[in-house]
């Protein structure tokens, strides 16, 4: 089971960006009157940031990592290691990590790197950087997570369209001997990898004229090969059945407590799956907080947005105990628990 | 020759007797359809506009005017959390009646 820990790694400080440009589901033309209000109210998600063409979602990663380098007073040259967690990169190839080490002007003995994951890859992602960094045995390291997932998805589906928006995060974490222990419950269930896909445009199913032909599945569920599409009742079932059981693992493997957890923040999916879960784990409706209605699920870099929209001021001034919890496409989930010190918190970013 | 022996044997043994149709109808029907009752009421509360007398057992609630994906979503939740059961897309897409629904969960 990947259940362990990490030493001597601490959280110091997190930012997020989301573009400008707002759409309200309200408002949505793909949906009847009554099927937007029942949207907002069962699913939780009114208003998302839509990037315009041009932003990505390194850019979004960007800003957030500009302006938290500039307010925790990092040096740009301590900056050993950068992580780019992202389904959207800019190009296939190169790494778009490079891009950004480039654009941050960090050092050339900095180690920089993609990984592709989604839902999940927040929790991914501060395993990978902690895990790298207690290898290293010193330095600061980025890990920047964000997507523009609308840019994958047709305007013309209702099955997604509502669901998803932009956005793009920064965390800074630096190696400090005797830093609060990470504990971590990382899993995988590939039988679900059709789930969420797009299922042309890559090696197994090269882009061809065909990719871009619009397909009629149901009334408002028009879409090509090339755009996102999801599964929602597996997605739902899925979600049920695996993400309590894992943070149920982490808690009992490391005698971790429930009611003396302040604040459990879980990949912002959809409210009538989180308070399924929250209840399954007996955590408290005020411990559970949600980004969703006013920005959406941004994919990987729900947990970080909700942490500076939701939580800026209780995080930035006291210790915390904290579990995240990521779970969507692969299928992919795991969950973090970490007790931290007050942490550097921009306000959130509009781009 | 199975009945002949049984109405024999019932008529001597309380016992025997006691676990037969008639106590089958008086004891165990109506836990059944306590069961049934239960489930419609509760897959009732998932709507929101719609009165919980206007659902029966053979309510075809596909041709409800708020059914679609999300209260199928509220009804894969409610049977998740209330019934520790878990229902997917083809069992909704099986069943027609609230009873159809029920025995797909009763057979899980």
């Amino acid at each position: 089971m990947a259940l362990y820990t990490i030493r001597n790694v601490a959280l110091c400080g997190i930012a997020a960006s989301v573009p400008k440009n707002t759409e309200d589901n309200l408002y949505m033309e793909l949906l009847s009157p009554q099927e937007r209000e029942m949207f907002v109210k069962t699913v939780g998600i009114r208003y998302r940031r839509v990037a315009p063409p041009g932003l990505t979602a390194s850019d979004l990663c960007l800003s957030s990592a500009e302006k938290l380098i500039e307010e925790l007073g990092w040096e740009k040259e301590e900056i050993v290691l950068l992580v780019f967690v992202s389904q959207t990169p800019d190009y296939l190839i190169p790494n778009t990590s490079s891009v950004l080490q480039h654009k941050l002007g960090l050092s050339k003995t900095c180690l920089a790197f993609d990984v592709n994951l989604g839902c999940s890859g927040y929790t991914y992602g501060l395993s990978i950087v902690a895990a790298q960094l207690a290898a290293m045995q010193h330095g600061k390291a980025l890990l920047l997570v964000g997507d523009i997932a609308t840019a994958t998805i047709s305007k013309e589906d209702k099955s997604v369209t509502p669901l998803f928006a932009d956005a793009g995060s920064a965390t800074a974490m630096e190696y400090v001997p005797g830093a609060p222990t990470l504990h971590f419950n990382l899993q995988t269930d590939g039988s679900g990898y059709q789930d969420i896909i797009i299922p042309d445009g890559g090696m197994r199913n090269p882009f061809s004229e065909s990719s871009l032909t619009p397909v009629v599945y149901e009334k408002s569920v028009v879409r090509n090969a090339l755009n996102m599409r999801l599964d929602g009742v597996n997605i739902f079932n899925f979600a049920l059945r695996e993400v309590a059981p894992n943070i149920k693992a982490l808690y009992e493997k490391y005698a971790l407590d429930i009611p003396g957890t302040d604040y459990f923040i879980f990949h912002q999916a959809n409210k009538l799956m989180l308070e399924s879960v929250r209840k399954k784990i007996g955590a408290a409706a005020e411990k559970v907080p949600y980004s969703l209605y006013d920005l959406g699920n941004t994919s990987a870099a729900t947990i970080p947005v909700t942490i500076v929209n939701n939580l800026r001021k209780e995080l930035s001034t006291g210790n915390k105990k904290l579990l995240f919890s990521g779970f969507g496409v692969g299928l992919s989930w795991g969950s973090v628990y970490v007790e931290t010190l007050p942490l550097c918190i921009p306000s959130l970013i509009e781009v | 020759m199975q009945t002949y022996t049984y109405c024999i044997l019932a008529a001597i043994s309380p016992a025997i007797r006691n676990t037969s149709f008639v106590y089958y109808i008086r004891h165990i029907a109506p836990i059944i359809n306590m069961e049934l009752q239960k489930f419609i009421s509760d897959f009732a509360a998932c709507f929101n506009s719609t009165p919980v007398e206007s659902f029966a057992a053979d309510t075809q609630f596909k041709k409800n005017e708020e059914w679609g994906s999300m209260m199928a979503l509220i009804v894969i939740a409610m049977v998740d959390s209330d019934y520790n059961k878990t229902i997917g897309a083809e069992d909704i897409k099986q069943a027609n009646t609230v009873q159809d629904l029920f025995e797909t969960i009763k057979k899980k």
